[in-house]
């Protein structure tokens, strides 16, 4: 394949973003640019879109179609858009509140319904725009060390709950890592079907800045001899390591 | 030994399914003795909502402009300084408004709160319309005032999201200023638990411009709350929804369908009656005003208005501190009403306020597909009287924007002009930074 064209940049309107300075969800933006410049994509050929939350504005900032809709809900919208213009290349982003407290509901019919489209959820483990609550993803410790409500109840596992729900591909990767991003963003633009991207990101505001060093010293790859289309080690890997980075699963008839 | 269960109508109840004495006994108070403190509106409302002994289950949804009361909630309640109370922060508001129901239906004798705003009152809004009629009086929704989900968003206050919710069947009271914000939500569930009311209570108060706005505030010891509630709120009758025959969700045939909603209305009616009583209870125990159909601001004792202003929140303090000279301005005497409760709407204390003006300016800050919720009311109150007054419909600070001191005058002059030229109800106008703007 040709190599693309496209600049990274030709994706970005005017608009400056309001999110805090080192904020993860900037360099979501830059890898999305550079997915959509590596592919080629025309710009008027892509759709993102958002629920409500930081990490939601992301559409706001993009040269190309984009709804940052309503709390909990760009999987439903993002399918009807599918369905209506299969020809667009469609991203459904959102924040680990979105996703996973008011937006649960919807994901386990998106992937019945296995539109292609992609999944892309920035899991900063809190709720940001709302000012720092505990989110479904804040692990146990966290909720004790910053005495945010809800300590007793264990967090969810986002990708054992895409698997178990039967995505045909689900990667993790992380906003410290925009190459990675980007890789794992245009490998699930390709691939046909539902693809979830779990993202591990950082809220400097209400997580701290050491939060990224913090996610730095425990994300690594995947390691080589896991096979992304073995179902089982992927529900192995998904119950036992938070923090691979890579394609944990790949269904193999896709 | 657990104690027999009591049969009712209703179902059967176990009086001593929670030991209500223990709940009591268990309450630690926030204030000792009557205290002047800082706060703002969220902080007023949560509160009084730590200081009821019977409020021990809350739950909450973080948005904005709402989220400064759970927050306090969750804090106060952390550091154990109010006894052994929970908060439960849920998934969404249709789980808040489902975990209250739960709660509230397992023990009536119990208060349960929360707090929402705009979109997520939307959001519970299964659920608010089945609570409504439920008759579980004992669930408190403090409603912060924000423009809902009618596009685009805005998160300043504009109570289009209490006014869309009015026909779900709640009590809906409107506050002003943090000190009223407070004393209104002491003072609700005794009117929501009331045996001849038992419909739960939605007190509402303006987001940003009261939400968040610092001011002095009085708080009552817990004592004397719990003294006042005590002359209210008397130990239920009524088994728990879960003992009993109805439920949320249970469907019936039409024929029945007519009961529900009879004794529904007639529970709302109870409110109107029961309402001034509270207050007035309150204002002897407290020294303050307590709960009233209206407050008029601005409002000579011999009546005589030329121009009565009807609005709401904390702009109709502004109008009426301007009355006097915007009046003096347009050639007329103004006087400024401010709407507390909303629903049931007490059309019969308006009418009695509004029989000898000429005019009425009410002023809707909530986008209405017609002349304006509150209007709609007004001209309601307005219809029996033997000389009705002209009723001008304005709609202002939409979305929260600021009534300016010009918009006041704007509109004033509209309502002069308009009733000058003897329409009795003018097409509504938008007023906005000194002007009516549309139509123009
Ligand atoms: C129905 C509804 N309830 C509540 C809110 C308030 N709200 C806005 S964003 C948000 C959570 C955002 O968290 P997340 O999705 O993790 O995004 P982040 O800000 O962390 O990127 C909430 C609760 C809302 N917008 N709509
Ligand atoms: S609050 Fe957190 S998530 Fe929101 S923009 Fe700031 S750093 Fe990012
Ligand atoms: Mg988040």
């Amino acid at each position: 394949m040709e190599p693309s064209q496209r600049r990274p940049i030709e994706y970005r309107n005017d608009l400056h973003p309001v999110w805090c300075t080192g904020c993860g969800d900037f360099a979501v933006l830059k890898s999305f640019t550079r997915a959509f410049a590596q592919l080629g994509l025309q710009n008027e050929r892509i759709a993102i879109i958002s629920g409500i939350g930081c990490s939601s504005r992301l559409p706001g900032y993009c040269a190309t179609y984009g709804l940052n809709s309503v709390h909990g809900r760009p999987l439903p919208i993002a399918t009807g858009l599918k369905i209506a213009r299969p020809e667009l290349t469609v991203i459904a982003c959102a924040g680990d509140g979105d996703a996973f407290a008011i937006g649960t509901g919807h994901i386990p019919h998106a992937i019945r319904r296995n539109p292609d489209l992609t999944y892309f959820v920035m899991d900063n483990a809190v709720y940001g725009l709302t000012k720092g609550q505990a989110s479904p993803t804040s692990a146990r410790e966290q909720k004790a060390a910053r005495h945010q409500l809800g300590e007793m109840d264990p967090p969810i596992n986002p990708v054992l709950f895409v698997l178990a729900n039967g995505a045909g591909f689900v990667a993790r990767t992380q906003a410290g890592d925009m190459k990675h991003m980007t890789d794992m963003l245009v490998r699930a633009i390709n691939y046909p079907g539902f693809a979830f991207v779990h993202c591990l990101s950082v809220c400097v505001t209400y997580q701290g800045r050491s939060y990224q060093e913090a996610l730095d010293g425990r994300v690594h790859p995947i390691m080589a001899e896991h096979d992304p289309r073995d179902e089982d080690a992927a529900y192995r890997l998904a119950r036992t390591d938070p923090y691979a980075l890579g394609v944990i699963y790949e269904r193999a008839d896709s | 030994m657990s104690m027999p269960a009591i049969e009712t109508i209703g179902g059967a109840r176990y009086p001593d399914a929670i030991d209500l004495a223990k709940v009591r006994d268990a309450h630690r108070p926030l204030a000792t003795e009557r205290k002047v403190v800082e706060a703002d509106g969220n902080t007023a409302a949560a509160y009084a909502c730590l200081q009821m002994w019977r409020a021990v289950c809350f739950a909450g949804f973080p948005i904005t402009p709402s989220t400064k009361w759970l927050e306090v909630v969750t804090d106060t309640v952390a550091r154990g300084t109010v006894g052994c109370k929970r908060v439960k922060l849920m998934e969404a508001e249709h789980a808040v408004a489902d975990y209250l129901a739960g709660a509230a239906a397992a023990c009536r004798d119990l208060i349960v709160a929360t707090a929402t705003s705009s979109v997520g009152l939307d959001h519970m809004t299964e659920s608010t319309r089945s609570l409504g009629a439920s008759g579980l009086g004992n669930i408190l929704l403090i409603n912060v005032y924000r423009a809902a989900a009618n596009y685009p968003l805005c998160i300043e206050g504009d109570p289009s999201d209490a006014l869309a919710h009015r026909d779900d069947g709640w009590i809906q009271i409107c506050c002003r200023g943090v000190q009223q914000i407070y004393d209104v939500v002491l003072q609700a569930p005794c009117i929501g638990m009331h045996p001849e009311v038992l419909t739960p209570v939605m007190p509402g108060y303006y987001g940003i411009k009261d939400s968040h706005r610092g001011s002095r505030l009085i708080l009552e010891p817990d004592h004397a709350i719990e003294a006042f509630h005590d002359r209210w709120i008397r130990p239920s009758q009524w088994p728990g929804l879960i003992n009993g025959d109805t439920a949320l969700g249970n469907c019936v045939t039409s024929q029945f369908f007519q009961g529900f909603k009879i004794d529904q209305r007639s529970r709302m009616e109870r409110v109107l009656t029961l309402l001034p009583r509270i207050g007035a209870d309150f204002e002897e125990t407290f020294s303050r005003p307590g709960l009233e159909f209206v407050e008029p601001l601005s409002w000579p004792v011999d009546n005589t208005v030329d121009l009565a202003i009807v609005a709401m929140g904390p702009d109709a303090g502004t109008a009426a501190a301007l009355a006097p000279e915007i009046g003096k301005e347009c050639g007329c005497k103004i006087g400024v009403l401010a709407a507390q409760l909303l629903t049931p709407f007490p059309h019969a204390q308006y009418a009695a306020r509004l029989a000898h003006v000429k005019a009425v300016l009410v002023v809707n800050q909530a986008h209405h597909a017609g002349h304006g919720h509150l209007t709609h009311e007004i001209a309601q109150a307005c219809y029996p009287l033997p000389k009705p007054p002209a009723v001008v419909s304005c709609f202002a600070g939409m979305g929260g924007a600021t009534v300016s001191d010009a918009t006041w005058l704007a509109m004033v002059r509209h309502a002069v002009t308009a009733s000058r030229r003897g329409e009795r109800l003018p097409r509504p106008v938008i007023a906005h930074e000194g002007r009516i703007i549309w139509p123009n």
